[in-house]
């Protein structure tokens, strides 16, 4: 067997025993380091993050169906979704701005295109079902 | 020995095991779901009440709260009335109302079927707001267990106990108008929130909150489930300056609403988790 093709066959089992182990257990989230970002003085965001006098807010995307807004350590809001409602989710939002450009604008606006919806759909459907991460932003308000 | 069928085979040999752990459904839930009783509307509202001061506190909101949403102030007449109980406590439960003052029972009244019919006659004989739909009626009374009491005291008044199995109807009508189980409200959308529903094709909605769970439904499919955290909330109250008090006595409640927009079928079903 050519060189090629065996290393091309190693590699694919070494991929399917480790997914394997890490379905075995239990498709655990894999945690992502946290985001930074800085907020400066007069962003519409530093009003929200500095209200309760925290001057934190941080915002997890767990993509096995959960994102989470904390603020120091207190939950404030979680949304638990799936790929199912998520399209939901996306249908809703695309017809509302649909309908509130065509009453702005008096005209006809086309839909997105179905293979990017469609694109959208597996990537959700992807992280949620097949390897699952936890991503992190910390928003952190400037003086 | 070529080592090229060992490799296929050891492929094989993988793909088989994942596969077959893939395929592997975790365990169903198959037993049945034991067939419950119709759950009832659980409305308990307890109410403190202390004619010194002129102030009463109603489901956990103090008198200060209710101030701000514009709770009325009572006439004088009343609080003399009120200043001779110690307390006033009614209950409708199964087919009988019971009234209690200062805890010793006063009397019982027949609450079955035929008994709420003549109240519907009535009702729909002397209100000018239209006649009672008696089906809707019925769902809310039929299995319903409200107690309401009224308690002369300078403490906070108990956290409401609402836990309501049948949605509340609230139909928007072609002209924008908006009523509840039939009712109108006076209430209207402005014509651009109503232009912008029907141009976007929603035609109902189905809102539940269950504790701080809130599971909505646009055309009958599903949205993400939110969950509003007691804690977090004075961080959104804060952040968007809606001075919404304190909220604590709904957040041991559940009910739920279904709205209709124009001539569309009513929404059914429970929120009941």
């Amino acid at each position: 067997m050519p060189r090629f093709w065996r290393v091309l066959l190693i590699s694919l089992i070494i991929v399917l025993v480790l997914y394997g182990i890490y379905f075995a257990l239990g498709r655990p989230v894999i945690p992502l380091p946290t985001i930074p970002y800085k907020v400066s003085p007069g962003q519409p965001l530093h009003s929200i993050i500095t209200s309760d006098g925290a001057d934190e807010l941080k915002l997890t995307l767990n993509t096995s169906g959960e994102i989470e807004i904390t603020s120091e350590d207190q939950s404030v809001v979680a949304l638990n979704y799936t790929p199912e409602t998520f399209d939901n989710t996306l249908d809703l939002g695309e017809r509302l701005l649909i309908a509130q450009k065509s009453l702005q604008s008096n005209e006809d606006v086309p839909e997105s295109s179905p293979f990017l919806r469609k694109l959208i759909d597996w990537v959700i459907a992807y992280y949620y079902h097949v390897i699952r991460f936890r991503l992190s932003v910390l928003l952190t308000a400037l003086p | 020995m070529n080592k090229t069928p060992t490799f296929i085979k050891l492929l094989l040999a993988v793909i088989l095991v994942l596969g077959m752990l893939m395929v592997q459904q975790p365990p169903m839930a198959t037993a049945e779901i034991a067939k419950q009783e119709i759950p009832a509307n659980l409305v308990h509202i307890d109410v403190t009440y202390d004619p010194g001061t002129k102030s009463y506190s109603i489901g956990g909101f103090s008198a200060e709260d209710l101030r701000q949403v514009g709770a009325p102030q009572f006439q004088d007449e009343i609080w003399q009335v009120l200043s001779m109980l110690d307390g006033v406590t009614l209950k409708i439960q199964g087919d009988v109302i019971d009234i209690f003052t200062n805890d010793q029972p006063l009397f019982s009244v027949a609450w079955d079927g035929a008994s709420r019919e003549i109240l519907y006659s009535l009702l729909n004989a002397y209100i000018e707001l239209g006649d009672v739909d008696m089906e809707r009626a019925e769902a809310w009374l039929d299995k319903a267990d409200i107690v309401i009491s009224l308690r002369q005291s300078k403490e906070l008044s108990e956290p409401l106990q609402i836990s309501l199995a049948t949605l509340l109807q609230v139909q928007v009508k072609d002209n924008g108008e908006l009523s509840v189980e039939g009712f109108p409200t006076g209430m209207s959308l402005t014509p651009e929130t109503l232009d912008l529903v029907n141009l976007a094709g929603i035609e109902n909605l189905k809102l539940c909150w269950n504790k701080g769970v809130i599971d909505l439904q646009v055309n009958g499919q599903a949205l993400p489930q939110a969950t509003l955290y007691q804690g977090g909330l004075s961080v959104v109250d804060k952040a968007f300056g809606l001075s919404l008090g304190d909220l604590t006595p709904i957040f041991g409640s559940s009910f739920g609403a279904g709205l209709v927009i124009g001539e569309a079928d009513p929404v059914t079903g429970e929120c009941l988790p």
